[in-house]
């Protein structure tokens, strides 16, 4: 696994999705557009994220995509 | 008359990087009485290319979650990304067919009270756009014919692949994504590349920036070749996300100027809908936001006034 999918990976354990909402500026696109700030997905449910993880140690996958080198 | 409701799958692209397509679509729905309910809580589609390669077990219990809010609600799922279309579409195809898959995902799904039942169906905009709207009344809202505009498309690799599985059209020789652009106004212009990935999907833009570009400058290369066109047209905010911001990508690491207005389909159609780009903000794509330009308004078939 190349490091940058394993960083992929990790953004969705931490924060739900692949492409996070990971800076103001994209709320305020979002807001530019006419939509609201935080969309109703796990950027404003922190439950979600939650569940996320708990699959991805039920699974073992987040032991899968941490703490590796790149080979 | 009340219309046919869809959970709203947005993805990670779509309201995180071009919220303008999430307007449009709001939009383009409204105007077709198709209700879009928001899908509280749902996560990463997950990506097909990193998940579905790494742990297919996982991939499909992180789909089957998404899947499950849909389910509780009792309406089918829509998305106008392919890249979710192809995650949450094939994991609840595999789920209801595959029963040994299906227990292992309610395995893991028992550990947050949730359990995936198929009771639902996923939908691309496209299907709905075409199959619950028809394009006979997608005609009817046309205000703003698009006449004169040169239009090439991207349809991108998941809403019709694998053929065989999906049914959705003859991927080789697709005819319901141009007839749904075509009912714009704007005019068909065929490349020869116009089938061919745009370069990100399959997790090789995250592999490797610079060789998905390489399938990109193919891709408008073949449109220049073609006779080039005003813009190009896709169904998928990654595929557009790789051809918009590819641009300036393309110039930073090759040196060559490319400037191409790229369209996801429901964007084109609130355009010819009548409505006016800041009504979704179509100038915030991030070609326009990094280049700080603007779409070429006239090429596209836009009136602008004098200043």
């Amino acid at each position: 696994m190349l490091v940058a999918h394993q960083k992929t990976a990790q953004k969705v354990l931490q924060a739900g999705h692949a492409v996070p909402l990971d800076n103001e500026s994209w709320q305020d696109l979002r807001e530019k557009v006419g939509v609201e700030r935080v969309p109703p997905n796990a950027s404003k449910y922190a439950e979600a994220i939650e569940e996320i993880r708990k699959i991805a140690k039920k699974t073992g996958f987040d032991k899968l995509v941490a703490g590796k080198e790149e080979k | 008359m009340a219309g046919k409701s869809f959970y709203h799958f947005l993805g990670c692209i779509i309201p995180h990087r071009y919220p303008s397509v999430e307007k449009a679509a709001k939009l383009v729905f409204r105007d077709l009485d198709m209700e879009l309910l928001d899908m509280d809580g749902a996560t990463c589609c997950p990506a097909p290319g990193v998940f579905g390669s790494f742990d297919r077990v996982t991939w499909a219990t992180i789909a089957a979650r998404n899947l499950t809010i849909a389910e509780a609600g009792g309406h089918p799922i829509t998305t106008g990304c392919n890249g979710c279309f192809a995650s949450l579409w094939e994991a609840n195809h595999e789920l209801k067919h595959d029963a040994e898959l299906r227990e292992k995902v309610n395995e893991n799904l028992a550990v947050i009270d949730r359990e995936f039942r198929g009771t639902i169906e996923v939908w691309h905009y496209v299907d709905a756009l075409y199959k619950i709207a028809g394009f006979d009344k997608i005609r009817q809202k046309v205000t703003r014919p698009l006449k004169g505009v040169r239009m090439a498309l991207h349809p991108g690799c998941h809403w019709m692949r694998p053929k065989l599985l999906k049914q959705k059209d003859d991927s080789e020789r697709p005819r319901i994504f141009r007839e749904l652009c075509e009912t714009s106004g704007a005019e068909y212009v065929p490349y020869k590349d116009e089938l061919i990935c745009c370069g990100a999907g399959g997790a090789v833009r995250t592999a490797d920036v610079k060789i998905s570009l390489e399938f990109t400058m193919q891709k408008f290369d073949s449109l220049i070749k073609a006779g080039g066109a005003d813009m190009m047209i896709t169904p998928c905010p990654f595929c557009q996300l790789q051809l918009d911001m590819g641009q300036v990508e393309i110039q930073k690491y090759f040196g060559k100027e490319y400037t191409l207005d790229i369209l996801h389909v429901v964007e084109l159609l609130a355009l010819a809908f009548g409505h006016e780009p800041d009504e979704f903000g179509l100038a915030t794509h991030l070609q326009y936001m990094q280049r700080k330009s603007e779409p070429a308004w006239q090429r596209i078939g836009i009136k602008v006034e004098e200043s």
